[in-house]
């Protein structure tokens, strides 16, 4: 059965995307990420060392045919993520961008009004710009309204591994789009993976969980199924919730 | 800042001092000097990107602010 995803005309086979952050080092990073095999990886954008060396994590993802997707962390301002997003392009060739605006260092939270503003001038630009978002139903539809290839609402907290505590707001978001939901930010565990795609997200993009992982490989592995099988079971169609039991076995007669 | 500011120069990431001249007077000249002429490598010159097409014919102005920008691992 053939089920892609496709996001401004761009298929993807995997539902699952990674981040590469937080990984112990490059060979540990790329082998979770084939493990995930995920298609589409995200990066950031830093100030070059000139003085020193920097470890080229740009070449292996390509060798390995992995769609690029920069973020504009450190943005804290619209104007921060336009500029932002302009240096991506112009770095890694792609005008796909993960749009994150977050002047909060605590919580991380995405700012919606600079997220909007933002997102508006880059699409005119012509970005594919796939914003990091609160769980937020009416700033979802706003950003597919000027033009958002598609929505990243959050979990819970960048990191915080505390898995959808936004669930009932994401499912909001899910019913009303018209453009693909990502679940981002806060799935620790493969369950959490499992769950946001059995709710009928498009896909989920998990780092921390599996960055931080004693095993990363065997988790992203971990990951790999539990989006594969959330995905199948939302093809097939859930069980209705009821609140007495439903007998599963015949009731007539045996001990009458 | 790292060092002090040459009569004649360019200020590099915010933080070094790099003396602009003959010899130094592009833009891709000053990547090559810095071994960063290389892929996956953004510029911005007083905050304006420098697209790729252009690093050769860049002119290198008296305290221009040159900021490099290479892709790192992310979530």
């Amino acid at each position: 059965m053939s089920d892609l995803l496709t996001i401004a005309g761009h298929q993807f086979s995997s539902r699952l995307f990674t981040g590469t952050g937080k990984f112990c080092d490059k060979d540990t990073m790329m082998a979770a990420l084939v493990a995930s095999k995920s298609q589409l990886v995200t990066m950031a954008l830093k100030r070059i060392d000139t003085k020193g060396q920097s470890d080229d994590i740009l070449a292996p993802l390509l060798a390995n045919n992995m769609k690029l997707l920069p973020n504009t962390s450190g943005a804290k301002t619209a104007e921060d993520a336009i500029f932002a997003a302009r240096l991506t392009r112009e770095a890694l060739g792609t005008n796909w961008v993960k749009l994150e605006i977050h002047p909060d260092p605590k919580y991380l939270m995405p700012d919606a009004i600079e997220t909007l503003k933002a997102a508006e001038v880059l699409c005119k630009e012509g970005f594919i710009v796939l914003p990091y978002i609160h769980a937020d139903p009416v700033l979802a539809k706003r950003l597919e309204q000027v033009g958002c290839a598609a929505v990243m609402p959050l979990g819970a907290p960048i990191g915080s591994n505390k898995g959808l505590v936004s669930r009932d707001f994401l499912e909001i978001i899910i019913e009303q789009a018209n453009v693909p939901v990502i679940v981002d930010a806060g799935i620790g565990a493969p369950s959490h993976a499992a769950l946001a795609m059995e709710m009928g997200a498009d896909a989920v993009l998990v780092n921390t969980a599996m960055a931080v992982s004693p095993d990363p490989v065997a988790m992203s592995k971990a990951f790999a199924m539990a989006v594969e099988a959330g995905r199948n079971a939302y093809i097939a169609g859930l069980g209705q919730v009821n609140d007495n039991a439903i007998a599963t076995s015949p009731l007539t007669a045996f001990l009458d | 800042m790292n060092n002090d500011k040459p009569e004649n120069a360019v200020l590099v990431n915010q933080e070094n001092w790099i003396e602009i001249g003959e010899q130094l007077s592009k833009l891709d000249q000053l990547l090559t000097s810095l071994n960063c002429l290389n892929d996956g490598v953004a510029v911005a010159i007083n905050n304006q990107v420098v697209t790729k097409d252009k690093w050769s014919a860049q002119v290198l102005n008296n305290n221009d602010k040159i900021s490099i920008f290479g892709a790192i691992a992310g979530g």
